[in-house]
């Protein structure tokens, strides 16, 4: 930093230092900076009060807050209709988003997932997690988390759950998927609409592999859990709407990378 | 527990305001980003990290208006700019049709939140536009100077000679 002297002090770091968000070191650094510049730290302090005074008398909170609310829900409907392919969570009253939200991607297919091998790994980590594969010749290949993954790769979902150490009952739980275009797969259970216990004997497979559709952007992985049963329509559609996700559940996501080839 | 939306605008809306003013110059469309980076945090709570929210708030901000800047159409108004011609040599990374530039905005589309590294579009923004130095750019996004400056060169690499040669004069020291 050895032009610091001569350089005012950027805005985003002021916007920290105010925030008294930065190490001491460097908030030191940045006000001595200041100090050179006229008016000093008082002066730019005071421009940013000033300034959050005049935002919050032309956008007050309580207005700024229901329209961001709105906009989460209105934000949550997928920017192209899916065709209804899982008649089993007709919704009824959880309405039209729910119902978007839980329709499978015509454009996903379910695999038969015999060839991707049925071996058991053991648990990793001390709290329920996805790992998925995508099959490829050989010996399938584990993804980790920001993989960049194609349109027609094949993926096996599967799930660890730990069991408890006190000896409490499996947790239930769901799996579902969603992509750039705010499009819900759900994955686990297929037509169901209660949430089923999950098997704390390693790593379980899910029944079918799925095949990539062609849309792009990415395609995130959920595993929400629950000590007791719970609707999956619940926590598909709190996701989708940009609300929490039911009282007493837990979530595990891993997203990749979907990009054209 | 959920995220109190209304105390987090009393917290940060004014930082958040100023900062998609900063970077979009129209009061109309920063005040839209801002509303959507609010959004973003209330889509994603269940991941923050609330040690540093000013600096998580700055950052979504950033690339949400990085988004619109990719999606909008060029101003002519805004040539004159240099801020905005950079941010939008920035943000025109990912529309490239180069593979490797492209699966960078590609990136940054679906890392508003990421769980790991920062996007070199972000680094470029705050060292090219904010005018932050490689070291305070290099705290900001969790890498070692000597990362940040990788990954900035890299970018210059992959880009036409006309915009490396924009943001080399922007170069901060």
């Amino acid at each position: 930093m050895s032009n610091s002297k001569q350089t005012p002090v950027p805005q985003y770091l002021l916007e920290r230092l105010a925030k008294g968000e930065l190490p001491q070191a460097q908030a030191d650094a940045i006000r001595s900076r200041l100090e050179l510049e006229p008016g000093g730290v008082a002066k730019a302090m005071q421009e940013i009060a000033e300034s959050d005074d005049a935002v919050f008398t032309k956008h007050p909170a309580h207005l700024v807050a229901n329209e961001i609310r709105r906009r989460a829900n209105t934000k949550a409907l997928p920017a192209r209709p899916r065709p209804f392919l899982y008649p089993a969570l007709a919704l009824g009253a959880l309405g039209a988003l729910a119902l978007v939200a839980l329709a499978p991607k015509s454009t996903t297919r379910t695999l038969n997932t015999g060839d991707l091998g049925t071996e058991t790994i053991g648990i990793k980590g001390s709290k329920p997690h996805l790992v998925v594969y995508r099959k490829r010749k050989g010996a399938p290949q584990r993804l980790s988390l920001n993989d960049t993954v194609h349109p027609g790769d094949v993926l096996q979902v599967a799930y660890v759950v730990p069991p408890d150490p006190s000896g409490k009952a499996a947790p239930f739980g769901i799996i579902f998927s969603i992509d750039a275009a705010k499009a819900v797969t759900m994955h686990l259970p297929i037509e169901s609409t209660t949430a089923p216990p999950l098997k704390t004997n390693g790593e379980n497979r899910l029944p079918n592999a799925y095949e990539l559709d062609a849309s792009k952007g990415f395609e995130s992985f959920w595993l929400v859990t629950s000590a007791t049963p719970f609707d999956p329509r619940d926590a598909a559609t709190a996701l989708s709407s940009g609300e929490p996700l039911p009282a007493g559940t837990s979530s595990f996501h891993i997203t990749f990378i979907k990009e054209l080839p | 527990m959920a995220l109190d939306i209304e105390n987090l605008y009393r917290q940060f809306g004014p930082m958040v305001v100023r900062r998609c003013r900063r970077l979009l110059k129209e009061e109309g469309k920063a005040l839209d980003a801002m509303h959507d980076t609010f959004v973003e945090m209330l889509r994603r709570q269940d991941t923050l990290d609330n040690e540093a929210p000013a600096a998580l708030l700055l950052k979504a901000a950033t690339n949400v208006c990085l988004n619109r800047l990719r999606s909008s159409k060029r101003h002519p108004e805004h040539d004159s700019d240099p801020d905005m011609v950079l941010l939008s040599d920035i943000s025109g990374i990912g529309e490239r049709s180069d593979n490797e530039t492209q699966s960078l905005g590609r990136r940054i589309l679906s890392r508003l939140f990421a769980d790991t590294s920062e996007s070199t579009q972000l680094i470029a923004v705050l060292h090219y536009v904010d005018r932050l130095t490689l070291q305070e750019v290099a705290a900001e996004v969790g890498l070692s100077v000597s990362g940040v400056r990788k990954r900035l060169r890299t970018l210059k690499e992959r880009l036409p000679a006309e915009v490396a040669a924009r943001l080399s004069s922007a170069e901060v020291q």
